[in-house]
């Protein structure tokens, strides 16, 4: 036999990518034809070889640098009054003011509150807590919700309020911290 | 149970961060071996593996969800290689095709002996000899071998990828492979003479 199918058909076939009606009609001629077939035979060893090639393996820290590099291209693509590193710095800020602010009356509020204190002519000693514990716990109770009084007062509000958001802003920055990519292996 | 390459991309879109990092790490090894074949550089398919997954987390949210991941980030990755090789060597790959046909007209015959009886090399001669006869091949061709392979792509996946007809594919197989093979005889012929 002399005619022979393109050698592209032969490869596709040697690839099995024939459809099956291609296939069917390919195999008529192969049934004849040794060169043909001698033809696939070379192409498949070829292709089991190509398979088993080894690939050029990468750097081991690649994947870690593009995980970073994704991470940097998301920071970017955020707004920037929503970045966490802003949120901190306005919560440190706010919270700095406020203490600022709340300090000059933070006196008068310890002040009224160890009058509290004298009011009461609590004495808690050693003696005491060993002598009399039950009396001197019922003391100390009396003398914490005088402590909760004072800390009703507006200016102790403000206080804890500047000292809650200097909190949020220490949170937010060590969330940033702990945002950073881990090395993941592929 | 390992999540398909669909079940990342689905969590990545809902907010997972952990989601596209399942993918880096899926891919950056066969992105960068495809890259390389392609360059023949390691420093440039470094940058290619890097920018392929830049721009595939960019285009996630616009791109169609149901489209298989692999030969998207495969073809993204194909796309930066041609870039490159375009700007340092300003040559349009279908010429590359009209200039083999006029040269290489033995191709399309089948030859009366086999052009390189493969089963006479060493297993360890076969891999260094293989890998060297492969990068000295066109890009294309590499590409081509890479894509079929290494990676398993059918002719249709491949045609998409590639932006050729299916039969067109087959014929570029054809005639990469036959390069292949004078480059290993050449390449045995040299280290036993």
């Amino acid at each position: 036999m002399t005619d022979h199918p393109p050698l592209a058909l032969l490869e596709a076939y040697a690839d099995g990518q024939l459809t099956a009606a291609a296939r069917h009609q390919l195999e008529a001629h192969l049934v004849s034809c040794h060169q043909c077939r001698d033809h696939i035979a070379q192409s498949q060893q070829l292709g089991r070889w190509l398979r088993h090639l080894s690939p050029e393996i990468p750097a081991a820290d690649l994947a870690f640098r593009i995980q970073a590099a994704v991470a940097g291209q998301r920071r970017r693509s955020q707004p920037g009054w929503l970045k966490p590193r802003w949120l901190a710095l306005a919560c440190a800020g706010l919270g700095g003011v406020l203490i600022f602010v709340a300090l000059p009356e933070l006196g008068a509020s310890l002040s009224n509150a160890l009058t509290a204190l004298e009011t009461n002519s609590l004495s808690i000693s050693l003696e005491s807590l060993l002598g009399a514990p039950w009396e001197a716990l019922v003391s100390l109770i009396s003398t914490g919700w005088n402590w909760q009084s004072a800390l009703m007062e507006s200016t102790s509000l403000i206080l804890v309020l500047g000292m809650a958001l200097l909190t949020v802003a220490a949170l937010g920055g060590l969330a940033q911290l702990l945002r950073q990519p881990t090395p993941r292996n592929g | 149970m390992r999540p398909t390459d669909e079940e990342l991309v689905a969590r990545h879109l809902r907010g997972d961060p952990g989601a596209f990092a399942e993918l880096i790490a899926r891919y950056t090894g066969r992105v960068f071996n495809l890259a390389y074949r392609f360059t023949g550089e390691r420093a440039e398919a470094d940058d290619i593996t890097q920018e392929s997954f830049l721009r595939a987390y960019a285009a996630l949210p616009r791109s169609q969800p149901e489209r298989p991941f692999k030969p998207w980030l495969f073809q993204i990755a194909v796309n930066l290689c041609r870039d490159r090789a375009r700007r340092k060597r300003p040559v349009t790959f279908t010429e590359l095709d009209s200039a083999d046909e006029a040269s290489e007209a033995w191709i399309e015959t089948i030859p009366e002996d086999g052009l390189l009886p493969l089963e006479q090399l060493e297993v360890n001669e076969l891999e260094a000899a293989l890998h060297s006869a492969l990068m000295e091949l066109p890009e294309e061709d590499r590409l081509m071998i890479t894509l079929r392979y290494t990676e398993e792509l059918s002719y249709d996946e491949i045609s998409q990828l590639v932006g050729v007809p299916a039969a067109t594919v087959g014929t570029r197989l054809f005639r990469a492979k036959q390069r292949l093979r004078v480059k290993l005889s050449a390449l045995r012929e040299a280290a036993y003479d």
